[in-house]
C-alpha cells in the first residue's frame, strides 16, 4: 500500500488509477449514505479524487489512515454540496426487487434499503438529524470507523464523537418512536369514528 | 446505575468489562423504565448496524468515475510505451493539411518563386508556431510532437 502511495504521488498513473480504484467504493458509499443522492455522491468522489490525487504529499500516515484521510477530504466536500442545496433532494423511485442491484439515481437509499428489510423512515429519520450528528452515525455505521478515527475526520475528540454518535441514536429513537406513537393515535382516531 | 443512557451504546458494542457489564444487566432487569429504553435503544442500534452492514456492500460501479477524475487531472489517454509513435492530432492533422494546400496552390500560381525548396510554416489552430510546449492539450487525445513537422516540395514546373 505503501508502495502505491509512493507511486501515485510520484505521478505514476496506473499507481493513481489502483489508489482510486481501492478506495473509491467506500467514499460513493461513505457520500450516499451522506447526501442520499448518487449524482451528488460521485460528484463528491470526484471532486475528493482530484484534490487527494494532487495532494498525496500532504498524507500524513503518522495522523490517520489512508482511507480515514480520504474520508475526511469527501466530508468537507459533503458539506459543500449540502450548503449549495438547502432542499434535500428526493428521487422518484421505479423499483424493481433485483436482490444485487446497485443504488441508482432513481432509487433513494431509503427504497434501497426498505428492499432489504431496513425500516424505511430509519435513513429519512437519519437525514433530519443535524449534520454532525448525521455524519458520525455514518462514518460509524457506514463507514465502520473507530470514535478515534471519526474524531480526526469530522475535527473533533474521540470522547465527542462516541457522544455524537449516542446522542444520534437517542435522535433516531425518539423520531421513530413519536412517528410511531403518531401512527397508533391515528389508528385510534380511526376506529374511534367508525365505532 | 444511574445514567443508563450513557451506557447503552457501550454495551451494545461491547465495550464494557465484565463487571460493568453485569451491573448493567442487573440494573435493566430491575428497571422497568430503563429496561424500555434499552428495548427501544437496542431496536435502533439494531436497525443501524443492519442499513450500514448493508450500505458497505453494496454493490458501486466506480469504473466511468476514474475516467472522469483522469480528465480533471489533465492525464493523457493511456497508451503504452511499445505502441506505434505518436501521433499529431486531429486538430493539428486539419492544420498541417491546410498549410499543405495552401503551399502547393502558392506554388502552382507563382512559378517564378518557385525555385527552391518550399517549406510552409505550419500554423495551430491559434496562429502560434506549432512546438511541443506550445500546442494545446486535450485530455482525451494524445497531443504531442516530437519536432515541428517540415515539408519538402518539389516546385511545379
Amino acid at each position: 500500500m505503501d508502495d502505491l502511495l509512493a507511486l501515485a504521488a510520484a505521478g505514476d498513473e496506473e499507481a493513481a488509477e489502483g489508489v482510486f480504484l481501492r478506495f473509491s467504493p467506500a467514499v460513493l458509499r461513505l457520500s450516499i449514505g451522506l447526501l442520499g443522492d448518487l449524482e451528488d455522491a460521485e460528484e463528491v468522489v470526484q471532486d475528493a479524487f482530484v484534490y487527494a490525487l494532487r495532494n498525496l504529499k500532504r498524507f500524513d500516515p503518522t495522523k490517520s489512515s489512508f482511507q480515514t484521510w480520504l474520508f475526511t477530504i469527501a466530508i468537507s466536500r459533503c458539506r459543500n454540496k449540502r450548503r449549495r442545496k438547502w432542499l434535500p433532494s428526493i428521487s422518484l423511485d421505479w423499483l424493481a426487487p433485483q436482490e444485487h442491484s446497485q443504488i441508482g439515481s432513481q432509487r433513494s437509499v431509503e427504497e434501497w434499503l426498505a428492499l432489504r428489510g431496513v425500516r424505511r423512515d430509519l435513513w429519512t429519520a437519519v437525514w433530519r438529524l443535524s449534520p454532525a450528528l448525521r455524519e458520525a452515525l455514518v462514518l460509524r455505521f457506514v463507514g465502520g470507523l473507530t470514535y478515534l478515527e471519526i474524531g480526526l475526520a469530522v475535527g473533533c475528540g474521540d470522547k465527542a464523537a462516541e457522544s455524537r454518535v449516542r446522542t444520534g441514536l437517542s435522535g433516531l429513537r425518539r423520531q421513530m418512536q413519536g412517528a410511531r406513537q403518531e401512527w397508533d393515535e391515528w389508528l385510534a382516531i380511526l376506529a374511534e369514528a367508525n365505532r | 446505575m444511574r445514567h443508563i443512557h450513557d451506557h447503552i451504546a457501550k454495551y451494545l458494542e461491547g465495550q464494557l468489562d465484565a463487571a460493568a457489564r453485569s451491573r448493567f444487566e442487573g440494573h435493566i432487569s430491575s428497571c422497568s423504565e430503563c429496561r424500555a429504553e434499552f428495548a427501544a435503544s437496542r431496536e435502533v442500534w439494531l436497525e443501524m448496524s443492519d442499513a450500514g452492514r448493508l450500505l458497505r456492500r453494496a454493490p458501486v460501479n466506480v469504473g466511468r468515475q476514474w475516467n472522469l477524475v483522469r480528465r480533471r487531472l489533465h492525464l493523457p489517454a493511456q497508451r503504452p510505451s511499445h505502441e506505434a509513435p505518436r501521433r499529431l492530432s486531429w486538430k493539428m492533422s486539419l492544420s498541417v493539411a491546410a498549410a499543405v494546400m495552401a503551399a502547393v496552390s502558392s506554388m502552382s500560381l507563382n512559378p517564378a518563386r518557385a525555385d527552391g525548396p518550399a517549406i510552409p510554416s505550419i500554423q495551430t489552430p491559434g496562429g502560434a508556431a506549432a512546438s511541443v510546449a506550445e500546442l494545446p492539450t486535450q485530455a482525451s487525445t494524445l497531443v504531442v510532437v516530437e519536432q515541428t513537422p517540415t515539408l519538402t516540395l518539389t516546385p511545379v514546373k
